[in-house]
């Protein structure tokens, strides 16, 4: 931490304060592309014990970024998330290691984007659900018909059209954050962190997969093959907050941060090994098994880069051999030859 | 074949279409060679002329089966040569010949030149593939009331344009003209892939017509309508080329479009790559770009005039239509899926080894990208029964195997997953973590400790190799020896259990010094044959590695309590109702001790405390289950409320208090609390009335 920075980071305490109504949402485009600023925001939360100035200076920091999430203001909300994966181990670190008043701001801050998404517009409870397609009704995309007969399964007759599904929420506010609810909070805000993923800058990715990392080696004796210095109790981590995590990682393989998601990725199926989760286990080996073979190098310059190939289709497979469809047209031929 | 006929001609005219909109070039080939000489010329024109007409159907079949055959050349793009390939040699001879003598009508004259703007290609020489195709005039000519043929003819020649200008960019020297190559390029692609579109929906059209005509059939299956090289790279070439050069937002709008067209059975097989990779791209496709206004069909300008009519589009208005990114994805897994399922090969003759390998590795693609969008959104039942649908090609692969049972493990079908497990474990026998598993549900949910025994000596037996697993295979041995002791009648073989689970629990803390679920669990069995100051003493190691562990608190104030030094156990239970408040069993430890300790008074306020946190929980409850009612229920989020973070629930926790019991005063409540901590599982899932009841007591018990 330098005197450069406590300097911007001081400027951009005041200037908010100062700003006038009108020219918020401006100042909001412009908050994106101050590099600097945000890498000595991030020394800020990184390093609170350090010197006795930086730790005046985080309170207010919090601070700020909470107003900035309250201001309703898409990009400042933004800016304010982009900074919660760190945010989060900051907070880990410090309350695995008892010191629970040093991270009081940090905690508050957490509380606040919590407690703020919890609620949509009106102040309702917000309950997050998705819809399940079902294949018998017709989509966008495909007709019943085409796809044939399905398997008349249990789970497929029960889900006979469409059926939505709760995946979060309804949650309750919380005013403090205790061992109890401590992961269900942080697993809620990654889910919000993720829902913004593709608005995330690159520091932010990297930030998130370094955090993984020591979320789950911290303690553990693989720390030492990682070399991570300073926090060395495990922390506690719930499996439903792994695979969020494995999700934000996911979405860093292929943007540009392929080898600290590999490091990342690793180190998830490390613990969950060692914790016995079937979730994150099951996430993990599936994200594994689906990588490409080679790194992916060619995409660390140009960000959204996907690699697609055109890919040969046709009858690799070759005719004769038996295939669940085949043995349908199989039926149906014989069928039809009766009739003529 | 049809030649000697009543109306020779006509027929063979006919038949030389459909061979040529088919693409049964042996067939073709063979017609071809009728009408060269001596055979007669097809309409009233000089023999040379009918000579000609042969040599350019003969060419454009001997260049077609040359390329059948080199498949993964053209993929790779590595030129064929004329020296190695006497079939393009003759075919090249042909053309030349046709075009230098000029005498064709001019149809079949700009038929030559695109079937050897092709060829061109096939060698590598794209600056003349194109210029063939500028002879051609290909931007010009209509596919209006013409044979099948000339549609596939356009739609590769546009796409081979586009390929040729793509790799010859390096001869454009201002940048300027560069970016308006790639525009050029990318229109090339564009409209090649309409017209590829149209092409197989009119395929799809006739082939079916002449299937119902004609009870012989052709020697075409529909269904195994195979697409060339470049039929493929038309449908695709428009979205990858966007994607490569990073526009995403065109990419994904070209791939979504091309998916909405109606798929013919030709397209079906292309269709599940197809669905893979845009459900793959979902994933990073910026949220910020709208999803397309699927139901409203814009009019799209930019693609040449040639374009008479678009292909059908899946429009039903009461077509479900995904609202987010996470729903596409969903909806195209699902079909991949279903078309992945169908068509792996589930024979295990030998002789399909590599088609089956092929499918496998296809399909379980599919299957780990439904597993990240399921898993995200934490829906295990239904991962669970797709990976079940996968098994039966699935004959030992672990991965898929393996899959299965952690999906199995997640959603709570414990017997089945054991089950699943133990198969996973004959794969690969090198792996603790399956066998882990499995000794996790045997001790937990299913109580089948000879199973779980079985399990953990599994890992034990595998010694250094099971590498930071193997205290967690002693941990689960002790566990079971401990739970077995505790069901055993007879004292003596209790004694003997006991004296095993201690002897195990402690080769687990050697091995593993820093794991503070095996210190809690020895010092838990340490508490069971009452060395109650040793427990204490290793429990506070545990607590220092993990301070605000809700088991180890709970067990160290039953501990201080059980040496009868209430005020420390009240603290400790201060402290751990702290962290936890609305964990019941703690505060039915707390009401107790208070009993105890400091009266019926305080016990009745922390009563009351409960029954009003009891209301809170449970109105949560009541309101997340009326908003799934009508949904389809996973189980309930909920339960990982007890700390499941231990191999062992907390019924052994409350085993251990009700131990403690005889040295508090009332046993009879102690097991309440036991009683307490299953109903607090229990509870959850509904059964209130029995919960009040239960307070109800408690409330009498205080006063």
């Amino acid at each position: 931490m330098l005197a450069v920075d406590t300097g911007l980071v001081e400027e951009w305490l005041s200037e908010f304060k100062t700003l006038p109504e009108a020219s918020i949402s401006s100042y909001a485009t412009s908050l994106k592309e101050k590099s600097a600023l945000i890498s000595s925001l991030y020394k800020v939360i990184q390093e609170p014990q350090s010197e006795a100035s930086i730790f005046n200076l985080l309170e207010p920091v919090c601070h700020q970024l909470f107003e900035f999430y309250r201001s309703g203001e898409e990009q400042l909300l933004r800016f304010t998330l982009q900074f919660l994966p760190e945010l989060m181990w900051c907070y880990l670190a410090v309350s695995a290691s008892r010191d629970l008043q040093s991270s009081g701001c940090i905690e508050a801050l957490l509380l606040g984007v919590y407690n703020l998404e919890i609620v949509d517009k009106e102040g309702h409870s917000k309950v997050l659900s998705f819809t399940i397609p079902s294949l018998s009704k017709p989509s966008v995309y495909h007709e019943p018909s085409s796809i044939g007969s399905m398997a008349l399964t249990e789970g497929a007759l029960s889900q006979h059209g469409l059926s939505r599904v709760v995946y979060s929420g309804p949650h309750p506010q919380r005013e403090m954050l205790t061992a109890q609810n401590r992961f269900e909070v942080l697993t809620f805000l990654l889910l919000c962190y993720n829902a913004a993923l593709s608005y995330m800058p690159a520091v932010s990715l990297q930030s998130l997969c370094q955090i993984c990392s020591r979320i789950c080696v911290c303690g553990y004796p693989r720390q030492q093959v990682r070399k991570y210095k300073g926090v060395n109790c495990r922390i506690p981590v719930s499996s439903e907050f792994m695979v969020q995590m494995l999700t934000g990682i996911y979405y860093a393989f292929y943007n540009g941060e392929w080898d600290l998601a590999r490091k990342a990725m690793d180190d998830i199926l490390y613990r969950a090994q060692l914790e016995l989760y079937p979730e994150p286990l099951l996430v993990a080996n599936a994200i594994k098994a689906s990588l490409p073979q080679g790194a992916m190098k060619s995409s660390k310059e140009g960000t959204r880069c996907i690699q697609v190939e055109i890919t040969p289709t046709s009858s690799r497979i070759s005719r004769n051999a038996v295939t669940s469809m085949s043995i349908r047209g199989h039926r149906w031929k014989r069928h039809g030859k009766k009739n003529i | 074949m049809a030649a000697k006929t009543l109306h020779p001609h006509v027929k063979l005219e006919g038949e030389i279409e459909r061979c040529r909109g088919e693409g049964q070039w042996g067939q073709l080939r063979l017609l071809a060679r009728q009408l060269l000489p001596p055979a007669r010329p097809p309409r009233k024109a000089g023999a040379q002329d009918a000579e000609d007409y042969g040599s350019l159907l003969l060419a454009e079949a001997l260049l077609e089966e040359c390329l059948k055959e080199n498949f993964s050349k053209l993929k790779d793009s590595i030129p064929l040569s004329e020296k190695n390939e006497p079939r393009l040699r003759d075919a090249k001879q042909y053309l030349t010949d046709i075009l230098s003598r000029g005498r064709l009508r001019p149809k079949y004259m700009t038929e030559a030149l695109l079937i050897l703007g092709k060829l061109h290609y096939v060698e590598g020489s794209y600056r003349d593939a194109v210029s063939m195709y500028a002879r051609a005039g290909i931007d010009d000519l209509s596919t209006r009331g013409e044979p099948l043929y000339v549609l596939r003819l356009l739609t590769e020649a546009f796409l081979i344009k586009g390929l040729s200008l793509e790799r010859s960019t390096n001869s454009v020297a201002s940048r300027a003209r560069l970016s308006e190559r790639e525009e050029e390029v990318v229109a090339c692609f564009q409209t090649a892939c309409v017209l590829a579109q149209l092409y197989l929906q009119e395929l799809e059209k006739t082939l079916n017509n002449t299937h119902s005509r004609s009870i012989k059939g052709s020697s075409v299956q529909c269904s195994e309508f195979e697409l060339s090289y470049f039929l493929e790279a038309a449908l695709q070439s428009a979205y990858v080329t966007h994607l490569k050069k990073g526009n995403v937002v065109e990419g994904m709008r070209s791939l979504r479009e091309t998916l909405r067209t109606v798929e013919t059975k030709a397209t079906q097989p292309f269709k599940m790559v197809l669905l893979h990779s845009l459900s793959e791209d979902c994933y990073w496709s910026p949220l910020s770009d709208p999803l397309p206004e699927f139901m409203s069909k814009e009019g799209q300008s930019c693609v040449s005039s040639l374009l008479w009519r678009r292909p059908e589009l899946y429009s039903d208005e009461n077509a479900y239509c995904p609202q987010d990114n996470v729903e596409e994805a969903l909806l195209l897994l699902l079909l991949s899926e279903s078309m992945a399922n169908r068509d792996a090969v589930i024979s295990r003759a030998p002789e399909q080894q590599d088609d089956r390998a092929l499918s496998l590795r296809d399909a379980s693609a599919v299957y780990d990208l439904l597993s990240i969008t399921l898993g995200r959104r934490g829906q295990y039942v239904m991962l669970s029964e797709c990976l079940e649908r996968a098994l039966k090609f699935a004959f030992d692969e672990f991965h898929l195997w393996y899959q299965l049972a952690l999906s199995m493990v997640a959603c709570g079908k414990s017997a089945h997953a054991v089950s699943v497990l133990r198969e996973c474990a004959k794969l690969r026998p090198a792996d603790p973590t399956v066998p882990l598993l499995a000794a996790k549900l045997c001790i937990g949910p299913l109580h089948w400790l000879e199973q779980g025994e079985h399990f953990a000596k599994t890992v034990i037996d595998l010694g250094e190799d099971a590498g930071e697993s193997l205290a967690k295979g002693y941990l689960a041995l002790g566990l079971t020896y401990s739970l077995q002791a505790t069901d055993a009648t007879l004292k003596g073989t209790q004694d003997e259990l006991n004296k095993k689970a201690l002897q195990t629990l402690e080769r687990a803390r050697e091995l593993a010094p820093e794991d503070p679920q095996i210190i809690l669990y020895l010092s838990l069995q340490l508490a069971l044959v009452r060395q109650i100051s040793d427990a204490i003493e290793h429990l506070q190691e545990a607590l220092q590695l993990c301070p605000h562990d809700i088991n180890s608190l709970h067990l160290l104030a039953l501990l201080f309590s059980a040496q009868k030094h209430y005020q420390p156990a009240l603290d400790v239970i201060h402290m751990a109702v702290a962290e936890y408040p609305e964990s019941f069993s703690l505060l039915f430890t707390k009401v107790k001790l208070e009993w105890m300790h400091r009266g019926p008074e305080e016990a009745l306020v922390t009563c009351r405390h409960m029954l009003q946190l009891w209301q809170m929980v449970y109105s949560v409850v009541q309101h997340s289950n009326s908003e799934r009612s009508s949904s389809v229920t996973e189980t309930p989020v909920i339960k990982k409320h007890n700390g499941l973070h231990l191999l062992l629930p907390d019924a052994h926790d409350t085993d251990c208090g009700s131990q403690r019991a005889s040295s508090l005063a009332a046993s009879r409540l102690e097991q309440a609390l036991s009683e307490i901590t299953v109903q607090s599982s229990a509870m959850k899932q509904g059964p209130a009335q029995l919960w009040t009841a239960l307070e109800q007591i408690w409330l009498q018990a205080g006063k």
